[in-house]
């Protein structure tokens, strides 16, 4: 603790407290390995001694007297021949290294398994013993990966086996935080059993990480016990004497320590001044002529450090003081030339630490080497951690005025928008628009000369995104005149992607909108989208793009001025043709208008207000043909009439109800929805059963009498070409019985507002009245017709099932709305029988038909009657 | 058991979201079940439904694009509740015509939506609840419509039906209460 | 059916003074006919010549005689039947030795040994095979006289080495490697420790390492029989260690073959310890330091009275 005066935290921490504190920006190990392995490879074969378990490594009793000094080159030159020795040694491909050490992995849990613990002994000595071998240099990293994995399996194994032994009482096993007071005698003593062999071990590297593997197992001898000994490995560790086995060596322990106690400093700081010594080791004249002979240069050399190195400092970083902050970077300053270090320190300390002195930071960047780590590395960084954190206020544009500095200089493009990346977010997070936009008109300069910008997409896109998602209101984001020229800088997929992107979080956001730049703005990202939609796109495609300008259509809104407004969906109209979607909402924004403006003038229009509403359903009118899908042109047809009635423009209305009339032959019996052909019928009667609904309000025709629509109605349902067998048509008339019941009544169940339907028009007039009792005789008549042919054909379950159906529908009907007569008695006593001949509906239906008959039987004289005729 | 009765939306077509009001008073984790009388009109309308319960039983309104049912049975605790979206019942809202579907679907309870103005009538010893618009759009058969929603609360055998209407920009609850006949 | 000597103590490590409790096991399926159990014990001091000594002093002294330091033989049952199944038998003796002689530390030695060997004995009857078991267990001696620290300090340059030839001084590599040793006496249960500094070398680094040597001297006054053997070889430094750090000498006393130095009338055992720098060039450098090892006595227990 002398080394820097600090004292160390070292009370004992649960495993628990340490996995929630790690979460937030420590990357562990496990995530960190399959980078690591991806990154160091290679296609050179690497050795490895083929006997594997000959050599002794445990020393046995020397019994042979010691001439000192030939006796022991004797013994060199018998280890020399075991691990240079050609005929001994295989070498593999990385490929097959890996599933050697993973098969090393499971030697080591078998031999452990069958109790044989020397052997599991020397087989963890013999992995260690791959990482002093540096011939293929470029994989060490992975290697050290690879190795650690064994040493780690053993480490556990040795564990798990001393806290089973550590109790007494088999049945009452050690807590997991447990004082050393508590431990078995016998336990202990296997304990100090395995330290005393693995100090025994001849070897430094193989003896330091073996005994680095089991550090954890120190808690059994005693309390407290690891800032000993981790300071004592971290010194002996400089017995290493090549410095990059040195530096995995220092990050293996601070892996181990870490593991047992994250807040000790002590050793790590240790370790990372005697890494910065040992970098005077790579100018001497030996080691320079070693990388020569491999063909390494010392960049290349130092980038091997890179993940030992990130792992040390992140170690030596995590929960840091920001006093130890300060002299790890004092340290860079003053020793170190490797901006490598800068860099993995940038990754490693709590970024508000980085954030308080980022001024001084861009400066040391600034006067950095960059033959270990490129400038632009670094200022990214930085970048990563300062849009999170930001520097102090009055700092935040000097810091990004020295940074683009740099930025705007570099030529490579890549290099230069993965850096203009990251500052455009800081600038999003910290900067206003106005600096946000001198940002972009740079990149703007950057990337159009030579269509650079055609290799830079993705970047562009991420870029564009992040602009998208900060700002809530997006005529903000309008406001920077680079961002529509930064639009303009995408093709193809990448083109629509972005645009959808654009399009999605502009419908996302609250706001309505009726600034004609934004409106402009997005009207061409729109339209570019619709224009790439042909018949060869997808089905999803189309869907996703009408949806996008869907949602464009709804956010504008010109408030009471309706005439912009209706403008504005002409516009629309003529720029979207493609989209039977969007067109269908064209509709309806169009009608909705018309609504709007009924409501705003309270049901009495001027002559202004009813010329305006004439022009919507005008432009109704003139869109729905251009529709492809039939049933949505009926839909509208119906929908725009009624709006159209509403308004008292009746004429108009008249015209929809007749077009949508005459639409209705052209219905075919299939249509397509999501590529599955679907029969219409259903849907069909679905929307006849509405437009009769709907027929309750429209009145009748000044001229052509007031059921002019509804025989038109019914003529095109007599016309339409049914398929054999159905009952559609039985059903529709059904509805027209009811339809012309509802006629009859004093007044109709329900008006549209301001509306003089049939009931005002002609109720009271004989001859109405006669009209319609005489249609609903002959439409029964019409149904009986229908039922009995239903089974003349074939006489299936189905349409045996439908004949009983429809009779006890029209049966049901009969006891419901109208009062019982002897003449419509004879008629329900008819249709129960052929309900019940048809052999299609079961007791139980039959039955239940019945419940309204029994009740109504209890007052009724015809009722009571008619039950006992059916139930004779 | 809290049951939401909600429909008619009609958005974007007709309005641009449900009122603020109701939508502070509708938050997940209190709902079991939400059934909807139709015309949804998007398709997130249906997904913020399901943002607030885990049951949403859909019906399919004239302006639906989805390939919801027209019709449908649910049976929640004692009671059997029939829904449809009513715009092909003719005519609309007529208690008869309510009560021929009801009768086919077997329901002691039904559910219907489409003319944006909320009802709750007993009938022959049938519930009939129309929980009107819930934003408010037009029908086709005014242009001013009240937005209203309803809250099915099913203990046992009783139903307290409360109505949520908003009046002027503040929301009014009226309570109606329906037992099953045995 | 098998016989076991089992001691209370599970590391059987005892001091002069102390008792040994113990148990024989017998397993048996079955009950088992004997004629008696014995327990004895064997404590005694072994010296052997080595070979290149043996035609040296063979004329002097045809056996160098075994020290005997304990000896006993209990009866632990008189013959008779024991019956199926587990049977612990109850012993116990104290540890002093013969008359006229001490008690030395057990030590696994090359040329000397000094063991505690318990043995037991089943006689059965005619055509029964006899049951034998042997235990060794484990004897530490207190030091009496605990030395103060030594500190070593060292400096080896090429100046500074004795068997080097005159001739040969010109072609030996430039180096210059100081360090210290804690302390030439040094306590058997903890470390020795030290530190080791190459300072500056002309000639890469292959191996820094420490060399545990034991130096057994048999005989009389008349004539000794000196070896010194390599115990263990612990690498401090592998390669070409970075000039200017400084590396911890660091090596725990292997147990059974490290004892507290001996020197009595008959024999003697002595420790010391090689620092060897070996250069990639297949120079070795050597710097000899005898130590001291002792034992420093226990802690006394825990007094008890107090809560």
């Amino acid at each position: 603790s002398k080394v820097l005066g600090l004292a160390a935290q070292i009370q004992p921490v649960s495993q628990d407290s340490i996995e929630a504190e790690i979460l937030d920006t420590f990357v562990p190990w496990a995530l960190k390995k399959p980078g690591i392995l991806t990154k160091y490879s290679t296609t050179e074969n690497i050795p490895v001694t083929a006997n594997f378990l000959a050599s002794e490594d445990l020393p046995s009793q020397v019994k042979v007297p010691v001439d000192r000094v030939k006796s022991r080159l004797e013994q060199l030159e018998e280890e020399e021949k075991t691990t240079t020795g050609s005929s001994e040694i295989t070498q593999l491909s990385q490929k097959d290294y890996v599933i050697h050490i993973e098969s090393l992995n499971d030697d080591l849990r078998t031999a452990w398994a069958n109790e044989e613990r020397v052997k599991s002994l020397k087989l963890v000595i013999q992995a260690a013993k791959l990482l002093c071998d540096t011939t293929v240099i470029r994989f060490y990293p992975s290697k050290f990966v690879l190795v650690t994995e064994i040493l780690d399996t053993f480490g556990k194994l040795v564990y798990d086996r001393l806290f089973k032994k550590g109790s007494d009482n088999e049945k009452i096993p050690l807590p997991e935080k447990f004082s050393a007071k508590l431990v078995s005698e016998s336990a202990k003593e296997t304990c100090r059993n395995w330290f005393f062999k693995i100090a025994s071990i001849r070897e430094l590297i193989p003896r330091l990480f073996v005994e680095m593997a089991i550090i954890r197992c120190y808690n059994f001898l005693a309390d407290n016990e690891f800032p000993k000994a981790l300071n004592r490995l971290s010194t002996m560790i400089r017995g290493i004497g090549d410095p990059l086995v040195s530096l995995y060596a220092r990050a293996y322990l601070a892996r181990k320590g870490f593991e047992v106690a994250p807040h000790i400093k002590d050793y790590l700081m240790t370790c990372f001044l005697d890494f910065l010594v040992t970098q005077k080791q790579l100018g001497t004249p030996h080691f320079n002529s070693k990388l020569d002979s491999i063909k390494l240069t010392v960049p290349e050399f130092v980038d091997l450090y890179t993940p030992g190195l990130e792992w040390l400092l992140q170690c030596l970083g995590f929960k840091a003081t920001e006093e130890l902050f300060k002299k790890i970077i004092q340290l860079y300053e003053q020793n170190a030339s490797n901006s490598l270090i800068l860099n993995c320190i940038l990754s490693s300390f709590p970024p508000q630490y980085i954030a308080e002195i980022a001024v001084q930071i861009t400066g040391m960047i600034r006067e950095s080497d960059p033959t270990f780590c490129a400038k632009h590395l670094m200022y990214k960084s930085m970048g990563v951690i300062l849009v999170m954190h930001p520097p102090k206020s009055d700092y935040i544009l000097d810091v990004l005025n020295e940074v683009w500095k740099f930025v705007g200089q570099i030529q490579e493009p890549k290099d230069y928008i993965a850096l203009a990346d990251v500052y455009i977010e800081y600038a999003i997070n910290h900067c206003t628009t106005k600096e946000l936009n001198k940002l972009l008109g740079d990149l703007l300069k950057h990337v159009q000369p030579n269509n650079m910008f055609e290799q830079l997409q993705p970047q562009l896109q991420s870029i564009v995104y992040k602009i998208v998602s900060h700002y809530k209101e997006f005529s903000t984001i309008i406001t920077m005149n680079k961002f529509l020229p930064l639009m303009d800088l995408f093709v193809g997929d990448a083109k629509v992607e972005v645009y959808k992107n654009v399009l999605d979080s502009f419908g996302r956001s609250s706001e309505t909108t009726s600034d004609p730049q934004l409106i402009n703005a997005i009207f061409d990202l729109c339209k570019s989208l619709h224009d790439d939609i042909n018949s060869l796109s997808f089905l999803d495609e189309v869907r996703q793009v009408s949806r996008l300008i869907n949602n464009f259509i709804a956010k504008v809104d010109y408030g009471k001025d309706v005439e912009q407004q209706l403008n504005f969906y002409v516009e629309c109209r003529s720029r979207f043709a493609n989209l039977d979607a969007v067109k269908d909402t064209l509709v309806h924004a169009v009608s909705n208008l018309a609504m709007r403006t009924l409501g705003l003038v309270n049901g009495r229009h001027s002559k202004k207000t009813a010329a305006f509403v004439r022009a919507c359903v005008a432009y109704c009118f003139i869109t729905i043909p251009s529709i492809d899908n039939i049933f949505m042109r009926l839909k509208l047809y119906l929908l725009v009439g009624q709006v159209a009635m509403m308004n008292q423009s009746l004429p108009q209305a008249d015209a929809m109800f007749k077009t949508a009339i005459n639409l209705i032959a052209e219905v075919p019996p299939t249509i397509e929805i999501d590529k599955q052909a679907r029969a219409t019928e259903d849907m069909l009667v679905e929307y006849l059963s509405h437009f009769m609904a709907a027929l309750v309000t429209i009145p009748g025709h000044p001229e052509h009498g007031p059921l002019y629509l509804v025989q038109g109605l019914l003529q095109a349902i007599q016309d339409y070409n049914w398929e054999k067998g159905s009952d559609a048509k039985v059903r529709c008339y059904t509805n027209a019985v009811l339809l012309f019941s509802t006629y009859l009544q004093q007044s109709l169940p329900y008006h549209a507002m301001k509306v003089e339907s049939n009931d005002t028009l002609f109720t009271g007039d004989p001859q109405y009245a006669e009209e319609l009792n005489s249609l609903i005789d002959q439409y029964i008549g019409l149904i009986l017709t229908g039922i009995s042919e239903l089974a003349e054909d074939e006489a299936s379950a189905s349409a045996k099932k439908k004949q009983a159906q429809r009779s006890l529908d029209l049966f049901a009907r009969l006891l419901g709305h109208a009062e019982l007569t002897t003449r419509s008695a004879t008629l329900a006593l008819k249709l129960y029988t052929v309900a019940k001949k048809s052999g299609g509906a079961d007791a139980a239906a039959l039955k239940t038909s019945l419940k309204p008959l029994e009740k109504l039987a209890k007052s009724s004289n015809i009722a009571y009657e008619l039950l006992k005729k059916i139930q004779a | 058991m809290l049951v939401l009765i909600i429909g008619d939306f009609h958005i974007p077509h007709r309005q641009h979201d449900l009122p603020k009001q109701f939508k502070k008073l509708l938050v997940p984790g209190k709902i079991q079940h939400i059934i909807c009388t139709g015309n949804l009109c998007s398709k997130e309308t249906l997904d913020y439904l399901k943002s607030l319960a885990p049951d949403v039983h859909v019906v399919r309104g004239d302006f639906d694009e989805m390939q919801a049912a027209e019709q449908k049975v649910i049976t929640i605790g004692q009671f059997k509740v029939g829904v449809t979206h009513g715009h092909q019942i003719v005519p609309w809202g007529d208690p008869e015509a309510l009560a021929n579907v009801q009768r086919q679907l077997d329901c002691d309870i039904l559910v219907t939506g489409h003319t944006h103005k909320f009802e709750a009538i007993q009938y022959d010893g049938k519930f009939f609840v129309n929980p009107g618009s819930a934003t408010g759009a037009y029908s086709t058969l005014t242009p001013n419509v009240i937005p209203s929603f309803v809250l099915m609360d099913i203990q046992g055998s009783i139903v307290i039906t409360y109505v949520y209407k908003l009046g002027a920009n503040e929301v009014e609850v009226e309570r109606i209460d329906y037992a099953k006949s045995q | 059916m098998s016989v076991d000597i089992r001691l209370k103590r599970t590391d059987r490590t005892y001091f002069p003074g102390e008792t040994v409790y113990g148990f024989i096991v017998v397993t048996s399926k079955g009950p088992i006919q004997h004629s008696g159990i014995t327990l004895s014990l064997d404590a005694s001091v072994t010296m052997q010549l080595s070979a290149k000594s043996v035609g040296l002093f063979e004329a002097f002294y045809n056996s160098l005689k075994p020290v005997q330091l304990m000896q006993f033989n209990l009866e632990i049952a008189a013959p008779g039947k024991l019956p199926d199944g587990v049977t612990e038998l109850p012993f116990e003796f104290s540890l002093k030795p013969i008359e006229g002689v001490s008690l030395y530390e057990t030590y696994h030695g090359v040329f000397v040994n000094i063991q505690y060997v318990l043995t037991v004995d089943m006689q059965r009857p005619l055509l029964a095979k006899n049951l034998k078991k042997q235990l060794e267990f484990i004897l530490q001696v207190e030091s009496t006289d605990i030395p103060k620290p030594t500190p070593v300090d060292f400096n080896i340059t090429p100046q500074s080495l004795e068997n080097v030839r005159k001739s040969s001084s010109e072609s030996i590599p430039q180096f210059k490697i100081s360090g210290r040793l804690a302390s030439a006496s040094c306590s058997i249960e903890d470390p020795f420790v030290g530190e080791i500094t190459i300072e500056t070398s002309s000639t890469p680094i292959k191996s820094v390492e420490i060399q545990l040597v034991r130096v057994e001297t048999c005989g009389s006054a008349d004539g000794f029989a000196k070896e010194a053997t390599e115990i263990q070889n612990i690498q401090v430094g592998d390669g070409d260690v970075c000039q200017g750090l400084t590396i911890p000498l660091h090596m725990l006393f292997p147990r059974l073959f490290t004892c507290p130095t001996l020197a009595t009338r008959n024999f003697k055992i002595e420790f010391e310890v090689n620092v060897v720098v070996l250069l990639v060039t297949g120079h070795l450098i050597t710097e000899n330091f005898p130590i001291k090892i002792y034992r420093r006595p226990r802690a006394p227990p825990p007094k008890s009275g107090k809560a």
